[in-house]
């Protein structure tokens, strides 16, 4: 996760929402389990328009929140959406579910130790 | 200002809308952008914030229809788009679509603020000129009124004073000596001559008031239009009136025709020999040039500029009967079809009124 992204989260925090950080946290980490799913259910179906879509929003908050593992291997999938690597997509998909899970991981401290403080 | 955002990705929306709120802006959201636009509708919004790829309606759809609805509404909505930072072509074609501005993902709030700040500063200067505009139109509707009200309401007393002085001829005419007579001739002609400034008040006021989008025109049928209005004038004074070719260009007819037999009456009216009038056009880049030349009175330099005032008259003019609205009416009628119109003279030495107009 990218110090830097959090560190705007930060800013708006200071500046009087205590709770922001936390809170977006755990709205990311409601929400990208769903998404994944559905890129999962995507390829499954061999559908890359419904793949393209998903991996571009996955792709933009996790960009926001300072995934940039996650983000960069969404991006890689809206890439590859389309072609006909269907082994390649399926490693994609692979090493983006190892990567959330050490996001989730760490947010989940982040958003821990924010609280306590 | 009042912000509108339109994002699906729930996380987003939340780290917006947090950001929007953090510098006291109020704030609306919405979680795709058919609901944006029902919103929109619903509300004053100054400012939409809106991501690109959204269910139902995407955010390029929806800045299209906030621009057409703005086309229609007297308001401004500026409007910023969300993209991912290496969608470069989506940056373009979202400014091509009429966004303001964009914003890039990851967000950076301070990137956010600085937009809000040119957004207010757009915003405010806007509401500027939507004032001007506003007062502009209503003064000069108000002015219109004005001037066809006068107008209307002065006819009445006026017709009063015509009518009681002819009947004071009628029934007193062997009561009257020759002194008396001239005093109500008198009288007579000063009420006919008020009688045409006010029409030509009326006329003036009505130039560009309600009238049908121009067309395309061939001027020699609108000048011979004016020739036959003239026809009585030109037979009595032995007027020899010639055109050359005469383009077709796009006005209104009935205006363009008037502007023709004002500037060809005053060439045979303003004459102490026989009045003869050229009348040419040529093109002139993007615009003809249309000259009537005549040989009459003419008149000094300084006064050309002048006449094109309402009630302005030369003086070389003075001996001659007119109302000095002529010359306002054909400035009003050439500026208002995007033309220029001025007069080139010498004491004596007749004059040429030119004027252009567009060409298609």
């Amino acid at each position: 996760v990218d110090a830097r992204a959090l560190a705007a989260l930060r800013d708006l925090q200071g500046a009087g929402r205590p709770d922001l950080l936390a809170e977006v946290i755990a709205v990311y980490l409601r929400d990208t389990p769903a998404r994944l799913a559905a890129l999962h259910e995507a390829v499954a179906r061999t559908d890359a328009e419904a793949l393209r879509r998903a991996a571009h929003s996955l792709k933009g908050s996790s960009s926001q929140i300072g995934a940039v593992q996650v983000a960069r291997l969404c991006a890689d999938l809206e890439g590859q959406a389309g072609s006909t690597d269907l082994r390649g997509i399926a490693e994609t998909l692979r090493r983006l579910d190892e990567a959330f899970d050490r996001v989730r991981t760490h947010l989940q401290a982040l958003a821990g130790g924010g609280n306590e403080s | 200002v009042n912000v509108l955002i339109a994002e699906d990705d729930a996380m987003t929306r939340l780290m917006l809308q947090r950001a929007v709120e953090h510098h006291g802006h109020a704030c609306l959201v919405a979680q795709d952008g058919l609901e944006a636009w029902q919103l929109f509708q619903a509300h004053t919004v100054d400012v939409i914030i809106s991501d690109w790829l959204m269910p139902l309606v995407d955010g390029i759809e929806l800045c299209r229809c906030v621009r057409k609805q703005m086309d229609r509404a007297s308001s401004y909505t500026y409007f910023i788009f969300l993209t991912v930072l290496e969608d470069k072509e989506h940056m373009r074609a979202a400014m091509r679509e009429g966004a303001d501005d964009y914003l890039t993902k990851p967000l950076d709030p301070t990137d956010l603020w600085t937009r809000l700040r040119v957004a207010a500063r757009v915003m405010s200067l806007y509401r500027q000129v939507a004032a001007q505009k506003a007062e502009l139109e209503r003064s000069n509707a108000e002015l219109a009124q004005f001037a066809s009200v006068v107008s209307h309401d002065l006819q009445s007393p006026l017709s009063s004073i015509r009518g009681f002085s002819q009947l004071l001829q009628e029934y007193y005419a062997e009561h009257l000596d020759a002194r008396a007579t001239k005093c109500i001739t008198g009288i007579t002609d000063g009420a006919k001559r008020m009688q045409a400034l006010i029409e030509g008040v009326l006329a003036y006021a009505q130039v560009g008031a309600q009238t049908p989008p121009p067309e395309p025109i061939d001027c020699a049928v609108v000048v011979e239009r004016a020739l036959a209005n003239l026809h009585a004038t030109i037979e009595e004074r032995g007027a020899l009136v010639t055109h050359g070719d005469l383009p077709t260009v796009v006005a209104d007819a009935t205006q363009l025709s008037q502007v023709f037999q004002n500037l060809i009456g005053n060439a045979i009216k303003y004459c102490r020999a026989t009045p003869r009038v050229a009348i040419s056009a040529t093109r002139e880049g993007a615009e003809w040039l249309f000259w009537v030349r005549d040989n009459g009175i003419g008149m000094d330099a300084a006064d050309a500029e002048r006449i094109f005032d309402i009630f302005q008259r030369a003086p070389s003019a003075a001996e001659y009967p007119g109302t000095g609205i002529g010359l306002a009416i054909c400035k009003k009628t050439i500026e208002r079809h995007g033309g220029r119109i001025w007069a080139e003279s010498c004491l004596g030495q007749g004059t040429t009124f030119k004027f252009t107009l567009p060409a298609r």
